[in-house]
């Protein structure tokens, strides 16, 4: 651990106070915040420069995307945009990831913070054995498991049905989910809930009352991890549907992910049409969790 | 790893309306238990037993060719096929959860025998050995079926006998830049004579400062194989792919001899084989699209990649691997695995779906095939004229190829490219490297 | 009475997550261990149980044990290398007054691409003729820092680790700012008025208010960098010569290109007990530096 110390001390430049405090943000010389902004923007580069290069490629033309030398399309290849949203059928595919998405991370908000909850802040036999259980089920990753999982959903009778993959898609994101709520939970004051209790108020009316909304940066943070992680969900949608009208929109990509067909700049725009979602539900996400910290504050 | 190309427009899946009252409940409701409720489920009937015949495709490049014919075939009998394009990355996936589910296509793509053999196993596919005896059998030309049978001594323990029918007969060689020979002084129409006269030719065109000759890592088992036929016969060869006769034989050592020949020249470009789930479009984007290598061991589909990324560049040669000067058998080429078919005997429309294949592999179709993808046609019948001038190096010598009934087990060659990895970086000699190929048979 | 209540909230609490875990999870989970003593190829409706031929199988793979050394490799980049820049950057950007929205969005960019559309990528990047990287050192004179990156078994698994963290680091980035954000302002007044700036602010304020996030975090990437799959496969797929091999590759190798699914699930379950008593002792030790430094919060305070 102390070597996971080091390398944050070398860049978190120790003559920078903390800028919360109006007095402290005087203190902030120009050098520190001339330092501040050029790693910021080093890091920008860092992670952008290959996205800008998959923006690049999605414009080119397909000969001069496999030339391979050229950063600046010429001419402008808008097209590959309707190739792909055309080939890769995301009129189809879109709103089906959307809805499988929104369904399956309020499944999992709600599960999880429930369960977290109870592993956090009540105490009752069994209580390490099921973090212990949860965590050993996240790490070992069998291979072909969604063999099972699908054979299982035949049996409920759930194949090629939306309620089939949503619950997978659920059950899924549960483990890390309860194991993060539990963590912040467990990083709140207990007052709150122990005045709450004197008035008188039950387990239930605290927890959706005074825990949950007290817990949104929390439940962003899993809202933002888990929706990722649906909208990227690839194998279980290519297992379980038969139906391509019901099929996630991973399912588009793969028309252009083949050496037989190389046309790469359709893929990439593909892959950006794809994310471009995703990105939009991240950008106006962060925003919320200064606000939900800013709710946190007043506590 | 595909490590076949072939060429053609992808298709579009075909599209339906999506149930907008899910998607509207959902986003309107915004609770995950009214959504769950609102999900209509899909329709759940599954392929097989259907009255039109269901067709698992493998391939994206012979995708436009089989559809075509398959509204062709629909036109003239009146059976409709739907063509499930399920593309190459997500085949296998997809076979065997279906196979799984009990709910297997009337009649799908094959791929390689080693991953198919668990399908013919478990009785999903129809032995075709009896239908191929008569008419429909002497239409192909023996080497394909030889090479898609299995035999009695097979590793994979299937029952022996032919469970797929192909229209392809694909092979490996090599390919050239002409202007890049012309540019050396060496004349790219005359295929060198022997191994040691193309490595002289690749160290000429070193000087002139292009990139001499590269094989992606996944193919470099491919180009062994083809190297062993000159000093083994097709029985030696398969002898040791199913494990009777060691690798550790003078054969193999001589074989091995040439990923070091090549490598002491110093004609192997970059001075590495490039890796990678991509390494052979690597391969062939610095041949065909940005031009930066002279000559490339590649198979007979890369002509119609090259049709699709780079349709100007046209001024290239094929020819078989040169002979080695030691040899003691005339080489033969290697095949690879060829696109065909096998039927699903349990499905109602079994019957139906055979005469669909019969007919998909007759020497008419054959011609549609070989003109639409490109490739060089399993049957004996089609004229020679439908194959793109490039290939006519390689396709004059097809019925030389290698009837080796098996082939080199996955594990094997797995060691095998790691082995040939390791003898150009120069950290194992041909002993140990054949010495790893001994234990993974073993291990297997 | 009222603690029994609570025992009974609690597994109401938890009964959802209960049931989904145990039919969509446990389920599948189980059938997996009992495949590691079984014999299957994927497809055939019989799966004869074997004993431990599976699990001797793997005792001997030299290969299999081989490659844990690189994901451990991995796994030790992930945990410094890339938990240093998600800290660093969340710091930074915590601390940043314009700009912040675009850099919280651009720092999480990466990670939402596909493996294959990352491998197309960073082929391209770090192709030796015409890659970006070696044109730039062209450009900029640095002729001599050209090189095969995935070419050369040196630079393959530094260049493999790289495109690791940046596909990763982004993940981390959020958890940690958004559990700095977490951290009371009241505890850095107090402490600013007890003179406490810069790096005594940090290892007496910051870093004990994160440390629940730094252990969930550390667990995390610790576990992604030991079970790197993607981005192995589509830049190395093991190679040149092995040097990048890592378990994940192998047990895929076994079940989806050797039909071996008993085999594969056999080196599942040592693995993943590898996994989980080093994830044990992960959180044990961030456990045991959290409550030492907790208690120094609550001094603080």
């Amino acid at each position: 651990m102390n070597t996971l110390l080091d390398p944050a001390r070398e860049s978190d430049t120790p003559s920078m106070p903390e800028p919360t405090s109006s007095k402290a943000k005087r203190r902030v010389g120009r050098l520190p915040r001339i330092a501040l902004y050029a790693l910021l923007i080093a890091g920008a580069l860092e992670a952008l420069v290959p996205v800008l290069w998959v923006l690049s490629g999605s414009l080119q033309s397909g000969k001069q995307l496999y030339k391979g030398t050229d950063f600046i399309p010429h001419p402008f290849e808008w097209g590959n945009f309707a190739t792909a949203w055309n080939e890769g059928g995301f009129s189809q595919y879109l709103p089906n990831s959307l809805l499988y998405t929104t369904a399956a991370v309020l499944g999992i908000l709600v599960i999880a913070s429930l369960a977290g909850y109870a592993l956090a802040r009540i105490e009752f036999p069994g209580r390490g054995a099921i973090v212990g259980a949860i965590l050993v089920i996240m790490i070992i990753p069998l291979p072909a498991s969604f063999i099972a999982q699908y054979k299982l959903l035949i049996t409920l009778g759930l194949a090629n049905t939306r309620m089939g993959y949503i619950l997978v898609l659920i059950a899924g994101g549960l483990p890390i989910s309860i194991l993060i709520m539990r963590g912040f939970f467990a990083s709140q004051p207990k007052e709150l809930e122990e005045a709450a209790a004197i008035d008188g108020a039950n387990l239930f009316t605290t927890f959706w009352r005074i825990i949950l909304p007290l817990a949104r940066p929390g439940l962003i943070a899993v809202a933002v991890i888990q929706a990722m992680g649906v909208w990227n969900e690839y194998l279980m949608g290519l297992v379980l549907f038969n139906d391509s009208s019901l099929m996630p929109v991973q399912r588009g990509l793969t028309n252009f992910m083949s050496a037989d067909t190389p046309q790469q700049q359709i893929l990439l725009a593909a892959s950006l049409i794809a994310v471009l979602p995703i990105v939009v539900f991240y950008a106006i996400a962060q925003r919320h969790i200064i606000s939900g910290l800013s709710a946190g504050a007043l506590k | 790893m595909t490590r076949f190309h072939t060429a053609g427009p992808t298709q579009p899946t075909s599209s339906s309306g999506l149930s907008r009252r899910g998607l509207l409940g959902a986003v309107g409701a915004g609770l995950a238990t009214a959504t769950l409720a609102a999900c209509g489920s899909g329709d759940s009937g599954g392929s097989g037993g259907g009255k039109e015949i269901v067709f698992m495709n493998q391939s994206r490049g012979q995708a436009a060719t089989l559809k075509k014919l398959a509204q062709q075939y629909t036109k003239q009998t009146g059976v409709k096929i739907k063509i499930d394009d399920v593309g190459p990355a997500d085949f296998l996936t997809k076979l065997q959860s279906s196979s799984q589910a009990r709910n297997m296509p009337d009649i799908y793509s094959v791929v390689d025998g080693h991953s198919m053999a668990p399908y013919y196993k478990a009785g999903w596919a129809m032995n075709l050995t009896d239908q191929l005896k008569g008419s429909w059998g002497d239409t192909f030309r023996p080497a394909t079926l030889k090479t898609t049978t299995f035999g009695a001594d097979n590793p994979q323990h299937v029952k022996p006998g032919t469970y797929s029918a192909h229209w392809e007969t694909p092979a490996l060689g090599v390919f050239v830049n002409a202007a890049m020979y012309k540019g050396a002084g060496l004349n790219p129409d005359q295929a060198p004579a022997t191994m040691s006269e193309f490595i002289d030719q690749l160290r000429k065109i070193k000087k002139t400062g292009k990139g001499p000759f590269w094989f992606a890592t996944s193919l470099s088992n491919q180009l062994i194989q083809s190297y062993g036929s000159n000093y083994m016969s097709d029985e030696e060869l398969n002898a040791t792919f199913v494990g009777k006769n060691s690798w550790k034989s003078e054969g193999w050592r001589k074989t091995l001899q040439l990923v070091v020949d090549l490598r002491d020249a110093g004609v192997i470009y970059n001075g590495s084989i490039p890796n990678g789930n991509g390494d052979n479009p690597t391969v062939e984007k610095a041949f065909f699209n940005t031009q930066g290598v002279a000559a490339i061991f590649d198979g007979t589909s890369a002509v119609g990649v090259a049709r699709a990324t780079a349709p100007d560049f046209t001024d290239f040669r094929s020819f078989p691997l040169p002979k080695a000067d030691d040899g003691t058998q005339t080489p033969r080429l290697v095949g690879g695995a060829a696109k065909g078919a096998a039927v699903n005997p349990r499905s109602k429309n079994a019957d139906k779906a055979l005469k669909f294949l019969k007919w998909l592999t007759a020497p008419d179709q054959q011609q549609a095939w070989a003109e639409g993808v490109p490739l060089i046609p399993s049957a004996q019948a089609v004229s020679s004229k439908t194959i793109p001038q490039q290939l006519t190096g390689i396709a004059a010598k097809i019925s030389d190829i290698q009837l080796v009934q098996n082939q080199i087990l996955e594990q094997v060659n797995t060691a095998l490219q790691k082995g040939t990895q390791a003898l150009v970086l120069k950290e194992r000699s041909v002993d140990q490297v054949l010495g790893d190929l001994d234990a993974a048979q073993k291990s297997a | 009475m009222r603690r029994r209540s609570r025992v009974l909230a609690a597994w109401l609490f938890l009964a959802p997550a209960l049931a989904m875990i145990a039919l969509f999870t446990v389920v599948p989970f189980v059938q997996g261990i009992l495949l590691s003593f079984q014999s299957w190829d994927g497809v055939s409706l019989d799966s004869p149980f074997v004993g431990l031929d599976n699990y001797r199988y793997v005792l001997d793979d030299t290969q299999f044990w081989g490659s844990m050394k690189n994901a451990v490799l991995y796994g030790v980049v992930g945990l410094i290398v890339a938990n240093a820049v998600s800290m660093v950057m969340a710091l930074a950007v915590h601390r940043a007054r314009r700009g912040s929205a675009f850099f919280r969005t651009v720092y999480y960019l990466p990670g939402v691409f596909s493996t294959v559309v990352v491998g197309v990528m960073f082929s391209w990047f770090l192709d030796p003729n015409i890659g970006i990287v070696n044109q730039m050192l062209k450009t900029v004179g640095l002729d001599g820092l050209q090189h095969n990156w995935l070419g050369d078994p040196k630079t393959a698994v530094i260049a493999v680790a790289a495109v690791f963290v940046w596909y990763h680091w982004g993940f981390g980035f959020i958890l940690f700012l958004a559990g700095r954000q977490d951290v009371p302002k009241e505890l850095y007044e107090a402490s600013s008025l007890d003179g406490a700036r810069g790096w005594s602010q940090f290892r007496y304020v910051t870093w004990p208010g994160m440390s629940h996030v730094t252990g969930i975090v550390s667990v995390l990437t610790l576990l992604s960098g030991l079970q790197i799959f993607g981005t192995v496969q589509v830049l190395t797929n093991g190679g040149p010569a092995g040097h990048t091999e890592v378990p994940t590759l192998h047990i895929y190798q076994q079940a989806f290109q050797y039909s071996e699914y008993g085999r594969a699930a056999a080196m599942s379950v040592i693995f993943g007990l590898c996994l989980v008593a080093l994830a044990c002792v992960q959180l044990w030790v961030s456990r045991r530096l959290g409550g030492s430094t907790d208690s120094r919060t609550e001094k603080g305070r």
